[in-house]
């Protein structure tokens, strides 16, 4: 089903319900993996997914349809998971590296993390980096946006974003050759 | 140099069995469920705690130790005092009806009355003459 159809059913009084229900389940999982590559731990990742979908429950009616309905929910999730991480890091006042630290600690140790050696060591590199710079380099190698789409989302300009991503990339591949 | 190009691309977390199925569900009853209603935002308590108020504020006024109702109404400022009776809707009669004049009360109210009257004799015997021709005119 098309943004325009489940907005339209979402307006709806009589269809709200289930048109929300349809847009849960048509985001739920790029909403959750854009999540959990950012918190890492699954509980957490639940947790912020489902207050996300309950933002967007809240916010909808406020949408305006001049962008498209997914950067509008990527926007969401991504300013969910900073706040998430910014609160993590003043309730214990701990230092940016020292969150990368239990995060990277928890790659090792939880059940529901599995893969070749190589890729939890990319994870392990990707934590060393400020979250904003994870979050762009998330979108444009795991999920695969356009520049522009992340500009969108994260309301920076393309050529800001390139020189981030870009820079994310020499450092990633500076750790991985350590 | 490790190049990023040469590892392959794969998700290496994991969720628990049919999560994205229940996902759902979750989200929706928790949408649908109406917001908490705090205890202190209950009717019952709105109404209780101005009643609680007044009864523990009668309690007080009326065991309150070492003060008698008089002492307190005592430590009420005069102008304060004043200032309620003229806002009050009671009038000097009732006022004056409510009250229970001892004879010390009764001596110093016609002292203070009648020092107001400075009046020289000369001036009171022409006022006492006025006075009476009035009455037989």
């Amino acid at each position: 089903m098309e943004d325009k159809d489940l907005l339209l059913k979402i307006k709806n009084p009589d269809t709200r319900s289930y048109g929300f229900n349809l847009l849960v389940r048509t985001y739920q999982q790029r909403v959750y993996w854009h999540v959990r590559k950012m918190v890492i731990d699954h509980d957490d990742a639940d947790d912020l997914t489902q207050e996300i979908f309950i933002k967007i429950h809240k916010a909808i009616d406020q949408f305006r349809e001049d962008s498209q309905l997914f950067t509008w929910i990527y926007r969401i999730a991504t300013n969910e998971c900073l706040t998430f991480l910014n609160k993590k890091r003043r309730r214990f006042f701990l230092p940016i590296e020292d969150v990368g630290k239990e995060l990277s600690s928890k790659l090792d140790s939880a059940p529901d993390i599995s893969g070749e050696d190589i890729q939890k060591k990319l994870q392990k590199a990707l934590l060393k980096l400020p979250d904003k710079q994870r979050l762009v380099f998330n979108m444009k190698y795991f999920d695969e946006l356009s520049y522009e789409e992340i500009a969108d989302i994260t309301e920076t300009s393309v050529g800001a974003l390139k020189a981030s991503y870009h820079h994310a990339v020499k450092k990633i591949e500076d750790y991985l050759t350590e | 140099m490790k190049r990023l190009e040469d590892i392959p691309k794969k998700n290496i977390f994991q969720v628990p069995d049919g999560y994205f199925d229940q996902l759902p569900g979750i989200i929706q009853s928790r949408v649908a469920k109406p917001a908490p209603i705090h205890w202190y935002a209950t009717p019952a308590f709105k109404f209780a705690l101005p009643l609680v108020a007044l009864l523990a504020l009668g309690i007080y006024w009326y065991v309150s130790p070492g003060k008698s109702l008089e002492q307190q109404l005592a430590a009420i400022e005069t102008e304060q005092l004043m200032a309620y009776l003229e806002d009050s809707d009671l009038s000097i009669d009732e006022l004056t009806e409510s009250v229970t004049w001892s004879e010390t009360d009764l001596d110093e109210l016609e002292e203070k009355v009648y020092s107001s009257f400075d009046i020289a004799e000369d001036e009171l015997d022409l006022l006492l003459q006025e006075f009476s021709e009035t009455e037989n005119f």
